[in-house]
This record gives structure tokens, C-alpha cells and sequence, in this order.
């Protein structure tokens, strides 16, 4: 069963695939071929997916760089068959044994109970010249997640086939991404009463990994079958024909578990509603207690994974997945009159809207909808302990949510993109020197997901790890910086953190002179982008406005020998202003950054022109300001 | 119940408060928790405290076999919400060998209220070859408890150590051991822990427990300490009385008499082959070097995938090409018998984790293995492909060995194996920098000689790659942070022979530099000179006490001479900066300096430095002492000069 158990991780979404880009020496697939065969059983349409892998490993980097591969199963696939065995270079074949090969429950860190199944497949007595051989057949009776076929791996390819086969009576649609680009071969054709689709493509180059990108779903080219109806005796079924079908299969197990009250249930609800002299301050505290009161622990084994438990038992709990912590929250407010939806909804790793694509493909993630006075969509994600109410977290934004109104009814709304300025942040930094030493006094100002982002911090942290953050947020050696002081306020709108520092490494006295580094804290997100060989976008995450104000006080009888000169770089998701300024005893150092992309994303030209930023910032910021005697 | 204290070896004392251990704890789970009144300001700006962790190892006899129980008991309080989240959920790995049973837990609340943990939510997985059960615990707000408890059916190993050392803050560790009276057993503690016995049993049964009350949490960023050196610890062995005739001894863990270093007898015509293939040598010293290099560089270490077979034969062995690692250095000991080249087999521990106490026996303590020339009074691993005789490892240094005869008749000795010479564990430079007459470059001609340590550490590397490799890897070297456009690159000594001789391994290089420059003025630059000797560590001013003694690796030296070349009608400003001088001495002997001072001849500058440490081993109470000397180099490694026009 597809799971939905999104978690998100305050520090940010990231990928951990090992790059294998620009490796020579990989591990070639000579065949890679998949045939997915619809068929119908006792009534139930089945799918049975037949893959055989030819690896070939070239040299001693190839093997080591891959000397098993991890078969990944859905909990709802049924492994018929498996044959792995090497090919040694004199011809001969090296069986692997299932003794050898070993299973794991779950799905990595994401959740803690699961029964999606990982099987490593190490292959004996691999060394440069064999090819490894793997056949293996997986049944699955669940057709509204069907497994995408793609036309380029993360290995070169010599021949990539996938075939579709499916009895005349079984109606089927294929949703095709990015495939315009790609050199697929098409063949249709039929056979002792199947239809045959079968695409193939040649010698496809490894694809080259970007960890900052977009996942690859977005930018290589892939298919997906969608089983429309099948006739049985005459009378057709509907499967997946519409999004109306996907959203009828949702609505009827999603509250299987049931949805009764508890007393507990009632007290919270009774609680928030007492606390709340608006809707709207209830839609908030409402939130903010799920966010306070539930920790994220998923559960996804069986039907956990895709049906949330009941909300008497989640706040007995007190733990949950995204499943879990939505229905908790439709059901409080509900308890309290308010009509909100439960909402299936992609996070920006899926491509796919619902129209275009009306599986479980589409979906990863539940969050709640709750319609504003307006008429549009709120949307409350309270799995992110870093979100703002109000603003929906950076990975569903852009993305379309399917929001349950009632048994018959949906609708789908797009999470809109959080506008530039409420992520806002602003740093003042007042910079007095003592001999070699910089005391610095902070001020940091920042708004919307950007004060959620230190909420969170330092929401997890112990005072020695936040002292190391607040150390963190001057840019100097961590052991010639101490830190004097640190006040956090943070309120609904916005946090302060006010921080004290003395900072060596940042003045140097000589022959006179002063020689100062001002360029305190870093304005810059991120650092270089990987553009050799890119053709991919750079992710941003999030839209934003970025200040920071640097007043460096003349020592008395000194002033600044060479005035720096400003300057302005546009690129065309950002733009990046710096400026000085003298005024009586000091000198004003103003930096803005503006990042705006409607697709949270910078071309490979922006992210070219990020560089050419970069590049000139590190030659300024390496440069000091030269005081002299007046 | 009457306590007696018995065997108390105090090697070091670790920073505990307290130790209490006066009174048994009864090790099980209660209908209700126990009621308990903990200081909490004594823990402030903690994210977890082990409220307590006791465990208590029991070994019976059943069914004429040795049955080894743990049971674990612990509780953890959670004080934010980092704490809460990371643990809020339980995992107990187990495998059919090693079954958990009786496992149950529950959440504590601050008013006193539980929620416990039914059967039905106690979870059952699978992660790899190891199965788990999992657990979440309900209902936890910050500043609850979360208990748990459980029974752990372990084979008997024989050896056992017990660590006190969880790595959280801890307010009470308690363990037990509790033997039936057909149990042998031999046991000591370490690091200041006492341990007693309860002598109320009447059946025979011995019990034994030990205690250790607020341990502060470890402080994982001082650097220069191997906290697990001083850990407190219990180590033991068990075993079923009949099986044991005689006192341990080392001898009885002779490594030909153990599976793992069966030794390999080669009949004549295999011994001829391989024996004829080994390039002869200058001398008999050499011929061992040359012995393990073609041993080494001949069979390739058969893979981890690869099947076992049991002992396979020498034929198959060189049919194969390969070695397993247990079986490396029994071809080299073959080989080395044949020639007639006396050598002892040694064992000792890894002195960054713990010292290797020769009056207990314990088979597990024989953990690093190494050849002995008592000739040539040098050193071989024979299990480690990187490294070739005569380099001794820096972690096998100032311990404590066991050594071996190769004839099993024989008695084991014993074996200091004493310090490095801080002259020779060297790394030394030779360095010209010309300042190139536009002022916007430098030219820096470097010559390091690697001796000892760092020499083993560039050879493992060097020596294995293939010629067209090594270029690339040198250009790395001198530049990793691609800063520097490099003209040439050169390195002397880089072979595997290297690790014989006692040349150092020499690295030339030639590179352009901007970087070290900055224009700060018409006419005027900064010149990081500095950063020639490359980046330091640096040590911060600790607010709080120092935890552990200073530890390094080796005592080791380097010495480094930078020539200055400034242009004709410049001329260097701040030229005393460069005269720096910080050392320590314990009781008047001198145990660490950073010595650095010029001599301006014409427009050359010629600096010297003279960095030290004669020690490895330093009382924390020097910290403040030591942190000047190493911050001294880091302090060099960004000075720069100020070049003006004259």
C-alpha cells in the first residue's frame, strides 16, 4: 500500500541519494526490461511487474562502487520469484543463495513501524568483466499505485525496455512525463487477446545528480499506467477514470478507524474554544496545540500507512504521522463548529497535478483545509514544528490539494506560494573595535517561515547548542568568538534575538593601521551551485527578503582610508544590493538580497549568475577596510 | 546485609561526584514505578538524564550448559523537546541467538500518573539481518520519565567488560553480577569503581555489584582526550567451574591455540614457489620488509561477500590470490618460520580506548595484533594492508603487549612498547616564498620530510595508487582548497619501501598564490605568511573544567624554516610578530613549545620555528597551559606582514 507519512524536517527537505554522477568506471545495466502485465483474478484486477537487470561491471571501481543492488517492495507486492547470479568472465555462474540475502522492514528514517520491504542483493564473487543477473517477479492487487517507468537511471543504459500488457477487457490510460525530450521507441501491438505496449529506448547516459535539484521525477522522462475500467461478464468497473474515482477510494477508507469523541477529546476542544474569542484565534490555537501536543512517530505498517487512526486514540497518544495529526485537528475543530477537510495533497518532490494524474502517485502527504471568510483555502500543515499558521510550509507550496468536503464532494485548491516579504528577516550589527578584538552588539529580526526556521532550533536545542547557533550567526572562527549574551523574543509576528559577542581574527592592528573585516554575517542562503553539466533547476525552498546592516564605529582619531564602493547584481530570480555609507563616526555597511521565483526555483542561468555573485562577494568580503590616523 | 569491598584497582579517577555503591538494587519491574527524588539542579541545560540504568548479568547452569541472563532496567527523564523526540520511541535489536523477553515499559508523568505500554503495542521488525522490537511511548509531555525493562538471553562469551560510561549524564549506573556455585569467575574493575559482594547468599551463590552515582554527561567537543580511556569499567570472565582446571592464563589464548591465527604449515614445493618469488634483499632486516610487502602487494584481501571456507589449504590459497584477513598474517608468519627469522606475536589494546593491564587475563584485550623482531627491536602489523615493517602505529605505542613464541611450548612474556622520540616522529618543512614584483602574487617552493606517523600516514595513501594517480593526489595535497595554481609537484621515498627506510618521505612542490595576498593600499599588501605551515587546531578558553587529561597521539616535532623574499624598495613592517614563544613545564621539565623568531638579512627573511610536544600524556590541570602552545601555531598560521613601499 502507498504510504502517506510525510515528515518534515525543520532543517529542510534533502535528498541523501549518493551522487553517482560523473563516476567513471560505473556499472553499465545491458538490459533493463520490465514488463507489467494487468490481469484480472476472482474478479480484482492484478498487476504483475517481471523485471531482469543485466549489470555489467567494467573495472574495480564499478564493483565497488555497487557490489549489491536493494530490491525495494511495496508492503501491498507479493514477491513471486527471485533469481539473482553472477556471470564470472569465463562464462561461468555464481548462484545467490536466499541465505544471503537479507530483508528490512520500514522505509529508512521516515517511520518507525512499516512493511515496505528492502532485500539486499550482494552478488558473489563479483569482480571486473562479470555481469550480474537479476529476475524477479512481484504480483501487486492494488492498481491505484502503479510503478512509474522511467527511461534513464542513475547507471548508463545500453537497453531499457517497459512493456505494458493488458486483456482486451481491461480499459487503460498512460500518463507520459518529460517524454518529449527522450528517443522512445513506441510498438503496439496484440496478441492472443492482450494488448502489447512496449517502449524502449538505447544507450541512455547515467543521469547526472544534483543534490539541490528538483527530484528527478520532475525532469526525466517516465510513464505511468492508469487502469481506467475492466469489464466482467459485461459490466464494466470503474477503477481510476477520473479524479472523482481516486477521491471516492479515499473518502471510503479514510475514516475506517472511526471517529468517535472521547472525554479527552472534549475538554481540549472545550479548552481551545474557551481560549479563542475569534474563529480565527481558534483555527490557530487549535493548530499550535497539535503542533505542541503531537509528536511525530509513524506507524505505517498495514493499513497505517494509508488510514489514519481515530482521534481519541492520537490524542491519547500523543504521537502520530501527518494522517494521524489531520484528523485529530478536523476533529476538534469540528468538535468546535468549524467545517474543515481532511486534504490529500503531493509534496514538491511529486511533479503531478490530479487532473493530469489521478493515482496514488500524486499524493504523499494529508494536511487540513479550513475555508477563510474569503472563500479561498487555508491550509494547516502540523507536522512541520517549525510552520507558521498562515503560511503553508515551503514543501507543499505551489502544489494541489484534493480537499474532502463529504462522501460525493472535493475539490482541488493550489497551496498558494509564500509572497517574498513574509519571509523576511533583518540583521543589525553595531561593531565597536577593542584593540584587535570586535564587540559586536546583534540585533536579528526575522518573520514568517524564517522566524520558524530559529523557533525550531532552538525549540530542539539544549543551551549549549544554542549558544553554538547564536555563535553560528556571526560569520568567525567559533574559537575566537564568545558569545556575552543572547536574548530571544519571539512572538506570533516575529523573533528577536539579541546577541553580544566579542570576536577576534576580524581587526588587524599594524604599523598603525587598522585593517578591519566588517563582513560579519553571511546574507547568503547557500553557497555555489553545481552548474557543469546541469540542465536542472536549483531548488529555493522559499521565496525571501533578506537585510543586514553592519555600523562600524571609527576608533576615535581614525577614519576609513578608502571608502569601498557599492554595487547592485541582478539575476533573474534574484537581486542583491550592497552599499556604504559614512555618517559622522561611522561607517554603514547595507546588504539586501531578494530571492522571488513563482516556481521556487533559479534556472540554470540564475543559478550561473549566483556564482558570478558569489565570486565578486568573496573578493570583497576578503578585503579589509583600512583605518588611519586622521 | 554485610558489604564487603573487594578488589579496587584505581588507575585513574574519572570526574564523579560520588560513588554510594553500598546497597543492592533489586533489578525488576514493578506494578508501579519506583518513587524518585533527584536534585534537578544539579542537571541544568540537559536534554536527558538517565534517571537510572541497572543492569544485572546472571549466569546458571541449566542443562550442563552455561546460561547467561541481562536484565536491563533503565529510566530516562526527558527535558525538552529534543529529548521528547528522540526518546520517545524505543528500539531493542534481538536475534534468535540473542531473545528478548519480558519486555515491558511504560511513560511516568510528572504528577505520577503512568501510561503503560500493552503487549499488543510492543512491534516487531526486521532492519537487515537484526530483528527489533519497537516501542513509542505515549502520552510524554517535557519532564516526564520514560521506563523500560527487559531480559536479554545472551550466549556465553566468556569474556565480558561493563562500561560506565552510556554517554548521557546519568543519575544512578548500577550493575550486578550474579554467578551460581558451579560458576567460575574471575573479575577486576578499572577507573576508580569499586565493587562489592553481598555475603548474606548461604547457597553458593556469589552477587557482586558495583555503583556509580551522578555521571556528568560527556563533553564531546574537548579535543585531545580519549575519554574512553578512563572510563570506569568492570571486566570479567565466566565459566562453567569443571571446564576450568587451572588459573586463567595468557597462555591458554596463545593465537595458534584460538581459530583465528591457525598458523599455516607450507609443504616444501609450495614454500619453494612462494619463497622463490620474493625479491631477494640487501640484508637479513630487509628480507623481512620484503617478505610482508610481497605477501601483501600478491594477495588481494578477499572480499567481504565472499564465502569462508573453513581453513582452506595453502594450494587453494595461491590458486586463489587472495587472503582473508585471518589468514594474512598466518602466511607471513609461515613464511618468516621458514626463512628462520626469529619474531614474537603480540597483543595489546588500543591505548586511546583503554591500556592493557597484563595481570588480568582477557582474551578480548588481545585486540591489536602485531609481529615483534626482538633483533631488531621493530615492529610489523601484519593485518594491516597499509602499512609495512618497521612502523609501529601510534595507538599500540606506550602500552602494555603480551608477546608470543611461535613455539606454543613456550611461556608468554610481557612487553613494554615504549613512546615515540618526539625528534624523530617528525614533520618538517623547508619553505621560499618570493613575492612576485607586481605585489599581487607570491611563489612558494616548498619541501616537507615526513617521518614516522605523518610518513606512514602520506605512504598508505601514496603507495597503493597507481603512478598516474599519484600526480593528481600530490596536486590535493598542496592545494585542497584549489586556491593555489600549482607549477610542480614532487615526492622522494613514496614507495612501499619507504616504511623500511629511514628516510623521510620527501613532498616538493612549487605553487602560485593570490590568495596569500591582500592589497590593502597602493603600494601596500598583507602577506599571510602564515598560512605557509598550513591550518592549525585551536583550542578555545573552556568555561567549564576541564573533563579529561590531555592525550595526543605521539609525542612528535615540527620544525619548519620559511625564507622570505621581498621585492627591492619594499620593506616589512611588523617583522617582531614573528617572534613567538609559548611552552609549558610540568615540575622544571619542559613538556611542549611553539618557538618562532627571524633573522632579516638584505631583503630575506629567514624564520625558524620550533614546535614541540615531548609528551603524549598531559594532567588536565595543564590544559590552560597547553592551549597557548597549540594556539600559538594557529596563531602563526594567521599572521600576516605588512609589505610597504620604503
Amino acid at each position: 500500500m502507498r504510504k502517506i507519512f510525510l515528515i518534515f524536517l525543520w532543517v529542510g527537505i534533502t535528498v541523501s541519494t549518493q551522487s553517482l554522477a560523473k563516476v567513471s568506471g560505473l556499472p553499465v545495466f545491458k538490459n533493463y526490461t520490465n514488463e507489467a502485465e494487468i490481469y484480472l483474478l476472482n474478479g480484482k484486477p492484478m498487476v504483475r511487474y517481471h523485471t531482469q537487470l543485466a549489470i555489467y561491471y567494467p573495472s574495480d571501481t564499478s564493483v565497488e562502487l555497487m557490489p549489491y543492488y536493494l530490491l525495494s517492495l511495496n508492503s501491498d507486492m507479493e514477491l513471486k520469484s527471485l533469481n539473482v547470479y553472477t556471470q564470472l568472465p569465463n562464462r561461468r555462474k555464481v548462484q545467490l543463495e536466499p541465505k544471503d540475502m537479507s530483508k528490512s522492514y520500514g522505509g529508512g528514517d521516515n517511520y518507525f513501524v512499516g512493511d515496505d520491504i528492502e532485500i539486499k542483493l550482494p552478488f558473489r564473487k563479483l569482480q571486473p568483466g562479470c555481469t550480474a543477473y537479476i529476475d524477479y517477479i512481484i504480483d501487486c492487487d492494488d492498481l491505484r499505485y502503479f510503478r512509474p517507468m522511467y527511461f534513464g537511471y542513475f547507471l548508463p543504459a545500453e537497453e531499457i525496455e517497459h512493456t505494458l500488457i493488458y486483456p482486451e477487457d481491461v480499459k487503460v490510460k498512460i500518463f507520459s512525463k518529460n517524454m518529449q525530450a527522450a528517443n522512445v521507441q513506441k510498438v503496439q501491438y496484440q496478441k492472443r487477446g492482450k494488448n502489447f505496449i512496449k517502449y524502449s529506448t538505447s544507450d541512455t547516459p547515467e543521469i547526472e545528480f544534483f543534490e539541490d535539484a528538483p527530484s528527478l521525477a520532475h525532469y526525466q522522462p517516465h510513464i505511468i499506467p492508469i487502469l481506467s475500467s475492466y469489464e466482467i461478464d459485461g459490466v464494466t468497473h470503474k477503477y481510476l477514470d477520473s479524479v472523482e474515482d481516486l477521491y471516492k477510494y479515499y473518502y471510503s477508507i479514510v475514516f475506517r478507524n472511526g471517529d468517535k469523541t472521547s472525554p479527552e477529546l472534549l475538554t481540549i476542544a472545550e479548552d481551545l474554544k474557551s481560549q479563542s474569542p475569534d474563529r480565527q484565534t481558534l483555527l490557530k490555537n487549535t493548530y499550535k496545540w497539535i503542533q505542541n501536543n503531537i509528536r511525530y512517530i509513524a506507524f505505517e505498517a498495514g493499513e497505517g500507512g494509508l488510514i489514519p487512526r481515530a482521534p481519541a486514540e492520537v490524542c491519547q497518544r500523543k504521537f502520530g504521522d501527518c494522517k494521524d495529526m489531520s484528523n485529530l485537528m478536523v476533529k476538534l475543530l469540528k468538535l468546535n463548529d468549524v467545517d474543515a477537510s481532511l486534504t490529500w495533497i503531493g509534496t514538491r518532490s511529486i511533479p503531478y497535478t490530479y487532473e493530469e494524474l489521478y493515482t496514488m502517485n500524486t499524493d504523499n502527504h494529508m494536511i487540513v483545509a479550513v475555508k477563510n471568510d474569503d472563500n479561498s483555502w487555508l491550509f494547516l500543515d502540523a507536522t512541520d514544528p517549525a510552520g507558521i499558521f498562515g503560511l503553508p510550509t515551503p514543501a507543499i507550496q505551489g502544489k494541489q490539494a484534493l480537499i474532502a468536503i463529504d462522501s460525493q464532494k472535493y475539490t482541488i485548491a493550489t497551496v498558494p506560494v509564500i509572497e517574498k516579504n513574509k519571509n523576511f528577516s533583518e540583521y543589525k550589527l553595531d561593531l565597536r573595535l577593542d584593540s584587535s578584538i570586535l564587540k559586536i552588539d546583534a540585533v536579528l529580526n526575522s518573520k514568517g517561515i524564517l522566524r520558524g526556521r530559529i523557533n525550531s532550533l532552538l525549540r530542539y536545542t539544549n543551551k549549549k547548542e544554542s549558544d553554538n547557533f547564536m555563535k553560528n550567526l556571526i560569520d568567525a572562527n567559533q574559537n575566537q568568538t564568545e558569545l556575552l549574551r543572547s536574548d530571544v523574543v519571539d512572538t506570533e509576528q516575529e523573533v528577536h534575538v539579541t546577541n553580544k559577542y566579542k570576536v577576534g581574527g576580524k581587526v588587524r592592528s599594524v604599523a598603525g593601521y587598522y585593517y578591519v573585516y566588517p563582513y560579519i554575517a553571511s546574507i547568503l542562503p547557500f553557497g555555489t551551485v553545481t552548474v557543469e553539466n546541469r540542465t536542472v533547476p536549483r531548488d529555493i525552498e522559499l521565496n525571501r527578503v533578506l537585510r543586514n546592516e553592519t555600523s562600524l564605529h571609527m576608533p576615535k582619531g581614525y577614519r576609513v582610508a578608502n571608502m569601498p564602493e557599492g554595487f547592485e547584481f541582478r539575476g533573474q530570480s534574484f537581486t542583491y544590493k550592497l552599499d556604504y555609507q559614512k555618517k559622522s563616526d561611522l561607517l554603514i555597511l547595507s546588504e539586501e538580497l531578494v530571492i522571488d521565483s513563482p516556481e521556487l526555483s533559479f534556472s540554470v542561468e540564475d543559478a550561473i549568475k549566483w556564482n558570478q555573485l558569489l565570486t565578486k562577494l568573496k573578493n570583497i568580503y576578503s578585503t579589509p577596510v583600512k583605518l588611519v590616523k586622521k | 546485609m554485610k558489604n564487603i569491598k573487594i578488589t579496587l584497582l584505581v588507575l585513574l579517577t574519572l570526574n564523579m561526584s560520588s560513588t554510594l555503591g553500598q546497597q543492592r538494587v533489586n533489578i525488576s519491574w514493578k506494578a508501579r514505578p519506583e518513587s524518585i527524588d533527584i536534585d534537578m539542579s544539579k542537571w541544568e541545560d540537559l536534554s536527558v538524564l538517565f534517571v537510572y540504568n541497572r543492569v544485572k548479568s546472571k549466569y546458571q547452569k541449566v542443562n550442563g550448559k552455561l546460561k547467561h541472563t541481562r536484565y536491563v532496567h533503565q529510566r530516562l527523564r526527558l527535558l525538552n523537546e529534543e529529548a521528547l523526540n528522540s526518546f520517545n520511541k524505543l528500539e531493542i535489536p534481538y536475534t534468535d541467538e540473542y531473545e528478548v523477553t519480558n519486555l515491558h515499559a511504560r511513560s511516568i508523568h510528572q504528577d505520577g500518573t503512568v501510561t503503560e505500554i500493552l503487549a499488543d503495542d510492543i512491534h516487531e521488525s526486521n532492519k537487515g539481518e537484526v530483528k527489533v522490537k519497537l516501542i513509542a511511548f505515549e502520552n510524554l509531555a517535557i519532564g516526564d520519565d520514560v521506563e523500560y525493562y527487559y531480559e536479554w538471553n545472551f550466549p556465553n562469551t566468556g569474556f565480558t567488560a561493563i562500561d560506565f560510561n552510556p554517554g548521557l549524564a546519568v543519575h544512578q549506573f548500577y550493575f550486578e553480577l550474579e554467578t551460581s556455585k558451579d560458576i567460575y569467575l574471575d573479575l577486576k574493575p578499572y577507573n576508580g569503581i569499586e565493587v562489592y559482594e553481598d555475603t548474606t547468599t548461604t547457597d553458593g551463590t556469589q552477587i557482586l555489584y558495583a555503583e556509580i552515582n551522578d555521571i556528568q554527561e560527556p563533553n564531546q567537543e574537548e579535543q585531545f582526550a580519549f575519554p574512553q580511556r578512563y572510563a570506569p569499567r568492570v571486566e570479567y570472565y565466566t565459566a562453567l567451574s569443571e571446564t576450568v582446571k587451572q588459573p586463567l592464563s595468557w597462555d591458554q589464548f596463545h593465537p595458534y591455540k584460538s581459530s583465528l591465527y591457525t598458523p599455516m604449515y607450507l609443504e616444501d614445493r609450495q614454500l619453494k614457489k612462494i619463497i622463490s618469488a620474493i625479491p631477494s634483499a640487501a640484508s637479513p632486516e630487509k628480507r623481512i620488509f620484503e617478505i610482508e610487502n610481497y605477501i601483501k602487494n600478491t594477495y588481494k584481501e578477499g572480499s567481504a561477500e565472499e564465502e569462508i571456507p573453513g581453513d582452506r589449504s595453502i594450494r587453494e590459497v595461491i590458486q586463489s590470490q587472495y587472503l582473508f584477513p585471518n589468514e594474512l598474517p598466518s602466511l607471513i608468519a609461515a613464511v618468516l618460520q621458514a626463512e628462520g627469522i626469529d619474531f614474537k606475536i603480540g597483543f595489546t589494546t588500543n591505548r586511546m580506548l583503554k591500556d592493557l593491564d597484563t595481570q588480568f587475563v582477557n582474551e578480548f584485550n588481545q585486540e591489536l595484533l602485531f609481529y615483534y623482531f626482538p633483533e631488531y627491536d621493530k615492529y610489523m602489523m601484519p593485518l594491516d594492508r597499509a602499512t609495512r615493517y618497521s612502523y609501529l602505529p601510534f595507538q599500540l605505542s606506550e602500552n602494555w603487549a603480551i608477546l608470543y613464541d611461535t613455539d606454543t611450548n613456550k611461556s608468554y612474556t610481557t612487553h613494554y612498547i615504549p613512546a615515540k622520540d618526539s625528534r624523530k616522529n617528525a614533520h618538517n618543512h623547508v619553505v621560499t616564498v618570493s613575492i612576485l614584483s607586481e605585489l599581487d602574487s607570491v611563489q612558494i617552493s616548498t619541501e616537507e620530510a615526513l617521518n614516522d606517523d605523518s610518513k606512514s600516514a602520506a605512504l598508505s595513501a601514496l603507495a597503493s595508487f597507481e603512478p598516474s594517480q599519484v600526480q593528481e593526489s600530490l596536486k590535493y595535497i598542496v592545494n585542497p582548497d584549489e586556491t593555489q595554481n600549482v607549477l610542480e609537484v614532487g615526492v622522494e621515498n613514496a614507495d612501499w619501501s619507504g616504511f623500511y627506510t629511514e628516510k623521510p618521505l620527501i613532498l616538493k612542490s612549487k605553487v602560485n598564490s593570490t590568495d596569500m595576498l591582500q592589497s590593502v593600499a597602493p603600494g601596500e599588501v598583507l602577506l599571510n605568511i602564515g598560512s605557509v605551515i598550513g591550518r592549525q587546531a585551536e583550542l578555545p578558553r573552556t568555561s567549564n573544567e576541564r573533563q579529561h587529561d590531555i592525550d595526543m597521539t605521539a609525542p612528535h616535532s615540527l620544525i619548519r624554516e620559511i625564507t622570505l623574499e621581498v621585492p627591492a624598495g619594499y620593506k616589512v613592517v611588523n617583522l617582531d610578530d614573528l617572534r613567538m614563544n609559548k611552552s609549558l613545564s610540568l615540575e622544571g621539565k619542559e613538556q611542549c613549545f611553539f618557538r618562532s623568531d627571524y633573522v632579516l638579512n638584505g631583503n630575506t627573511v629567514t624564520i625558524n620555528i620550533d614546535e614541540r610536544y615531548l609528551t603524549s600524556h598531559l594532567p588536565k590541570e595543564s590544559y590552560e597551559g597547553f592551549r597557548e602552545v597549540i594556539n600559538a601555531a594557529a596563531e602563526f598560521n594567521k599572521l600576516e606582514l605588512l609589505i610597504t613601499k620604503i
